[in-house]
């Protein structure tokens, strides 16, 4: 359903090799549209399956693009690691079409790449997938003690956030300190 | 258990999980999500076709059709009933749906059999099943080759409960399962303890030598066997006490296993990850407040107590989730077993259990609640995180603090313990109670010492009872007694709602002054309403003569109900547990208002249906009703009545009574069910219009029913009827057995059979049930 490709945005994407979705062709053929990561590698992905992203929806909806147009205008999202953009992509062609389970299994297991997934889910606005993966995250904590969960999340303790506190009414006492001071430079 | 897999067994824990129960019914359960309930299958042997015997509630609306699927009947789920398969062969039937939900579901879930019953032991030998609980009992206690077939089946079982049966204390299939619970008065100990090569041992037996619990630990202790046992929880029966343990840990320098101290090989259980370190303020705000709602009520209570800080972000990011609380509810429904409800969520939400009640085939683990760890089960879809703790009262204490501490004072806290026992959390700002008192006249004392701001108490008192003004004070009050001095209580109080229920005797003097006081203003003003129930008054030593009360205090004054009914309803706001309920003392005007109310905001589009089982029988007289289950008793007149108003009934079922088999309103309606061992076959068939007719009577008037069956067969009559069952409802009373066989003997029956496969199918057939009971033959 999808092909990856090597090149730059700017390069005309090759063929994709992908073969049509079905033998029996529907009606009105299907229109692909084209995207790109930070790594330039180019995907192409049916519009049925970039209706879960609000963002690229709303992008689409109106452009009436041809095949070739849109071969030659892949969408540039410079903000997402090719790879992760690879996982949305996925996500979405499996999920074409279909009801979203109340659970997905088939969320990428790596933790690592987890938060880069949420921003880039976030950022693309797929309803579905940001609540799965927020769902993933959660369960990291679950049925840990406030230590662990502390740590995990990387939550400061109380004396950690009154030390912070300190910090930062220090700070500030001595911007307020060095704004008057260069306020009665000034009036000098 | 890997953390994964714990992950995923919360998911799909009982991915299929199959059950022959008391009743002999196998069920095959597709998961335990409220999304998968709905897919439940019950496998039964089929008798009758099928559709219609299933179905015989309101729901038969919902669910009018059935599928065949390779030569089993399906017939399809409803609200209430799941999926229903009807085979001959049930072992086969559930080996056949096994395999298709394995290939469809994939090796990655667990699969699981729950097989119990009172009588003869039901296993299925299924493949791929890697958690088991099975009742063994019967002519199958012996349950060594029931037990080698299964396991030989299915190896790769990661727990296994054996209840009952004996035999299999040799097997090494059975030793090798790392998760083993067996309770069961017979088995030898002594043989299957050396054999136990697992990791988790729960053993209930009467039979447990003391030597061999010893040579079992001290063997385990000293690390010359048993090296992948982790926990050994193993108890005497507790009708049968001899094991002495304080003997047996001494001798085997017992406080190295006694789990209440560190560091045990119990806590070798818990097995620590590798973590993965994500800073959660990182997040967007908005993806920050998804992941913290994404978690259950409990991990977000735990999490507040990261830090002070975090406790207010939580109480802030959570505001719209938690200010949906409203409801916290402890209830202790048997000794040593608590529940604690919120109103957010459907079920408990957490529960206290002894180790005795606990499912076994649910994962034990560490749980780290509230900064504390407990031994827990985690939570299922349909069941809640459950800490396994002997020691409730302080657990639920605990608990209690936490949640007080962390959801306030704005949120209403209740406490509900049931009749069977005494037991009662006493828990302080608890507004909401219901207790029993049976057997301490100070119980309900102290509860209100630890709670005395009660808004709404109900206590029901089964003994002699000083009277407790901190009572009188309680701003809703129900009694339910039979000693309560009304008279004290009368004068004394102050709320502003009081149901009582008692044998006491009454004096009138005490009503007719109380209600002088009320009515003139010169007391009770904050006084909405007053019932008082004298419970049997025909068998106590004294009668309240109401007539005589009312008119001494002109009593007319306080109906309302003559000027405007709507003030007269004592409405009470709903709880989790209870629907909202309005008091009214004519139900019929009432239940007609809210079902008009009703219809014209939901609009003729929605089905209306009344069930009505209670005795007497009661009907409301409602219309646009189109299903209904009616206990009908001797109104048939009011039956006659109900359907003028509703007559486009697309299904009646009446229970008891008869007179009505003749009248054409009932004859019309297209889907019957007739539950009276009077009906009158022959006033019935001649009748009925319908498509579909169930009768459980205990005459069939056989002339009638080879006429309706020749009629139907040939096309003469009955053209829209698809399906027909009449039951023996006496099936034991030989003398009202009809020979069946002779019945569609005279109309060809086979010709009846639409569907090309074996006739029974599509017919009513012998089913027996044990020796003696039978169907309509």
């Amino acid at each position: 359903m999808s092909s990856t490709e090597q090149g730059t945005s700017s390069a005309a994407p090759a063929e994709p090799t992908t073969a049509p979705e079905s033998a029996a062709a529907p009606e009105v053929p299907e229109s692909f549209y084209y995207v790109h990561g930070k790594d330039k590698v180019v995907h192409k992905v049916s519009a049925g399956a970039l209706q879960h992203s609000a963002l690229i929806h709303g992008m689409i909806s109106n452009l009436g693009y041809t095949e070739e147009q849109a071969k030659a205008n892949p969408f540039p999202f410079e903000n997402i690691d090719g790879d992760i953009l690879q996982m949305v992509v996925d996500w979405c062609n499996q999920h074409k079409g279909k009801p979203t389970p109340p659970e997905d299994t088939n969320l990428p297991k790596q933790k690592e790449k987890l938060f880069d997934l949420v921003l880039a889910v976030n950022y693309l606005e797929i309803k579905e997938l940001l609540t799965y993966c927020c769902k993933q995250v959660a369960m990291m904590v679950k049925g840990k003690s406030p230590e662990e969960i502390r740590e995990i999340w990387m939550i400061p303790t109380d004396a950690e956030d009154e030390a912070a506190e300190k910090e930062a009414k220090k700070r500030a006492g001595k911007e307020a300190a060095g704004e008057t001071a260069a306020a009665a430079g000034d009036a000098k | 258990m890997h953390e994964d897999n714990e992950v995923g067994f919360c998911n799909f824990a009982r991915m299929i999980s199959m059950k022959n129960n008391a009743s002999g019914k196998n069920f095959i359960k597709i998961g335990d999500g409220r999304f998968w309930t709905n897919f439940c299958c019950h496998v039964l042997p089929h008798m009758v076709k099928p559709h219609f015997w299933a179905h015989f509630d309101l729901e038969l609306a919902l669910c009018s059709g059935y599928q065949i699927l390779n030569k089993r009947f399906l017939i399809l789920p409803t609200q209430y009933k799941p999926l229903t398969i009807i085979a001959d062969d049930v072992q086969s039937a559930i080996q056949f749906f096994h395999f298709h939900l394995y290939s469809f579901f994939g090796p990655e879930k667990t699969y699981s059999v729950y097989s119990s019953t009172l009588f003869n032991t039901f296993v299925p030998f299924l493949p791929n099943i890697s958690s088991s609980q099975l009742w063994l009992q019967g002519v199958q206690a012996y349950s060594a080759p029931i037990l080698e077939q299964f396991l030989e089946m299915s190896p790769n079982h990661h727990t296994l409960r054996i209840n009952s049966g004996f035999g299999y204390e040799n097997s090494e299939k059975v030793a090798r399962i790392p998760n083993l619970v067996v309770s069961s008065s017979i088995i030898y100990v002594e043989k299957l303890l050396p054999n136990f090569q697992g990791s988790r041992l729960i053993v209930n037996s009467y039979r447990l030598p003391e030597t061999c619990v010893i040579d079992f630990l001290k063997k385990w202790k000293s690390g010359k066997g048993y090296e992948l046992l982790e926990f050994v929880h193993i108890r005497p029966s507790l009708a049968n006490p001899q094991l002495n343990q304080v003997e047996i840990l001494g001798q085997v320098d017992g406080k190295r296993f006694d789990i209440s101290k560190e560091p045990p090989k119990f806590y070798c259980w818990k097995i620590h990850y590798s973590r993965t370190i994500m800073k959660l303020f990182n997040y967007p705000h908005v993806i920050q407040t998804e992941i913290i709602q994404s978690l259950p009520l409990y991990d977000v209570v735990n999490m507040s107590l990261c830090s002070k800080n975090f406790k207010n972000y939580l109480k802030r990011n959570l505001s719209g989730t938690l200010e949906k609380i409203w409801h916290i509810q402890y209830s202790s429904y048997r000794k040593s077993s608590v529940g604690i409800q919120t109103n957010l969520e459907d079920s408990s939400f957490l529960t206290i259990k002894p180790f005795s009640d606990v499912q076994m085939v649910r994962v034990f683990t560490r749980y780290n609640l509230f900064g504390k760890e407990f031994w827990c089960c985690l939570p299922t879809h349909h069941e809640p995180l459950t800490i396994i703790e002997e020691d409730d009262q302080s657990v639920i204490r605990f608990i209690h603090s936490h949640l007080y501490n962390f959801f306030g004072t704005e949120n209403t806290y209740s406490m509900l313990s049931d009749g069977y026992t005494i037991h009662l959390s006493f828990l302080p700002n608890i507004s909401r109670s219901r207790i029993f008192i049976f057997d301490s006249e100070d119980v309900l004392k102290r509860f209100l010492e630890f709670s005395s701001k009660q808004h709404t108490l109900a206590v029901v008192q089964r003994i002699d009872h000083n009277y407790n003004e901190e009572v009188a004070q309680i701003p809703n009050l129900v009694v339910i007694s039979s000693e309560i001095d009304m008279k004290l209580l009368l004068s004394d109080f102050h709320g502003s709602r009081l149901f009582v229920e008692t044998l006491h005797q009454l004096p009138e003097s005490s009503v007719v002054d109380f209600l002088r006081a009320w009515k003139s203003g010169e007391g009770y003003q904050q006084l909405e309403f007053v019932q008082i129930l004298n419970v049997a008054p025909t068998f106590g030593p004294w009668v309240v003569n109401h007539a005589q009360i009312l008119e001494k205090v002109d009593m007319k004054t306080f109906d309302s109900s003559t000027k405007n009914p709507k003030l007269h309803y004592w409405k009470s706001l709903p709880t989790h547990d209870e629907p909202l309920t309005i008091i009214a003392d004519d139900d019929q005007s009432a239940i007609q208002i809210i079902h008009f109310y009703l219809y014209n905001f939901l609009g003729p589009e929605k089905t209306y249906s009344l069930y009505s089982d209670c005795y007497p029988s009661y009907i409301p007289l409602l219309s646009n009703i189109s299903s209904s289950r009616i206990n009908l008793g001797d109104k048939v007149h009011i039956l006659e009545k109900f359907l003028e108003l509703s007559p486009n009934h697309h299904t009646l079922s009446i229970h008891c009574g008869t007179g009505y088999e003749n009248r054409e309103i009932v004859g019309r309606v297209p889907n019957l069910a007739l539950i009276s061992s009077g009906i009158d076959m022959e006033f019935l068939f001649p009748n009925f219009q319908g498509s579909r007719l169930y009768v459980e009577t205990s005459y069939l008037h056989k002339p009638s029913a080879v006429e309706f069956l020749r009629k139907w067969k040939s096309g003469e009559g009955y053209e829209q009827v698809e399906s027909v069952q009449i039951r023996n409802m006496f099936n034991r009373r030989q003398s009202l057995v009809v020979n069946h066989e002779r019945l569609l003997e005279q109309v060809d029956v086979k010709r009846i059979d639409n569907s090309k496969e074996p006739p029974k199918f599509y017919y009513w057939r012998r089913y027996v049930l044990g020796d003696q009971l039978s169907w309509l033959r």
